[in-house]
């Protein structure tokens, strides 16, 4: 059942137009950049890049994403296309210092 | 989980006049690293019930296993175990990146009396989320693994509004079908529809979530009405 879904799964990611690819550098437990901006309605490729040796859970419920992201590891949060706002998110192992803000105009 | 909030949701679950038709929605998205105490309730008409227990993992971005103990009784019998099972589910691609996120549910369950017969369950998950909305759709298929039994077709659908993280409205369709090869009419299947609320309250550093979906019946075959209530402790 397997190979149908991911062949689906195939065709409906090629009908969609490419994302606009975004980068976060996670070092010391601080993003950079801190602030990052996104044109209103485009799909997104958050890409997270830790450059710690710790794992950080990357969180943002504006987002709707809660993901690992391994010591000296990358991950790639897709976000849908989104209405101008500013989106929080941080690293629930260190919520004081690791906080960036996406702002979509 | 504190005592209160046990009698507080058997009180609630015990308050609407039939039992649940499905008593969970899986989503897909698999978080690494996850670690859950999980508690699904359900209290039937005249008193029966089922109670399940859920210890939950995530060693990979891609895989959710669960050890599953379930108690229930019969009216006017006492509570008792009735099965216990090993559940899988396995994230197909990664969450947003194609339109929908698709998963597969694979869980084995063994009855601990009425023939002490083992079950197994597959299912297909699929999610859509824009912004501020999140589609999810269960399809899954159980059969006994003994002789001559039937497999049964189930499918359970949810739509929720994310207004907030500690409340989320929205809808839940549950459906079972039948058994393959004569599923019938639409007519005699069992088909509900209801509200759903769903939030997750922060506690410290750990998260409580919650759902909770009261339906009603479509067809004549359906609950007139059903509740359903999870109560999910993730901890790191």
């Amino acid at each position: 059942m397997s190979l149908p879904v991911v062949a689906l799964a195939a065709s409906l990611s090629v009908a969609n137009p490419a994302p606009l690819t975004l980068e976060l550098t996670l070092k010391d437990h601080r993003f950079n950049p801190e602030k990052i901006e996104a044109p209103a309605g485009t799909r997104l490729e958050l890409h997270v890049i830790n450059l710690d040796t710790t794992s950080e859970e990357i969180e943002s419920y504006a987002l709707n994403r809660e993901k690992v992201v391994r010591a000296n590891g990358r991950i790639v949060l897709y976000l849908p296309p989104l209405p101008p706002g500013r989106y929080d998110l941080y690293g629930e192992e260190h919520p004081d210092s690791a906080q960036a803000v996406l702002e979509v105009r | 989980m504190p005592p209160a909030v046990v009698r507080g949701v058997l009180l609630l679950a015990g308050w609407v006049s039939c039992a649940a038709t499905a008593d969970v929605l899986y989503s897909p998205t698999v978080e690494e690293g996850e670690k859950a105490v999980e508690w699904r309730s359900t209290v039937k008409a005249g008193g029966a019930e089922e109670h399940k227990l859920e210890l939950e993992l995530s060693p990979t971005a891609w895989w959710r296993a669960a050890l599953l103990g379930t108690v229930d009784r019969d009216p006017g019998s006492p509570r008792q175990v009735g099965e216990v099972s090993f559940e899988n589910i396995f994230s197909l691609n990664p969450q947003g990146r194609d339109f929908l996120d698709l998963g597969l549910l694979a869980e084995v369950s063994h009855k601990l009396r009425d023939g002490r017969a083992f079950e197994a369950e597959l299912g297909l998950l699929a999610e859509h989320a824009t912004a501020r909305t999140v589609t999810t759709v269960n399809l899954a298929a159980e059969r006994e693994l003994t002789g001559g039994a039937e497999t049964e077709l189930t499918m359970a659908a949810r739509w929720r509004y994310r207004l907030g993280a500690r409340l989320e409205p929205g809808f839940e369709y549950h459906a079972e079908l039948g058994a393959v090869g004569h599923l019938g009419s639409p007519r005699a299947q069992r088909h509900s529809v209801g509200p759903a609320v769903l939030g997750r309250i922060p506690v410290g550093r750990e998260t409580l979530r919650y759902e909770a979906a009261w339906v009603w019946g479509l067809t004549a075959g359906s609950p007139a009405q059903s509740v359903r209530l999870q109560l999910e402790w993730e901890f790191h």
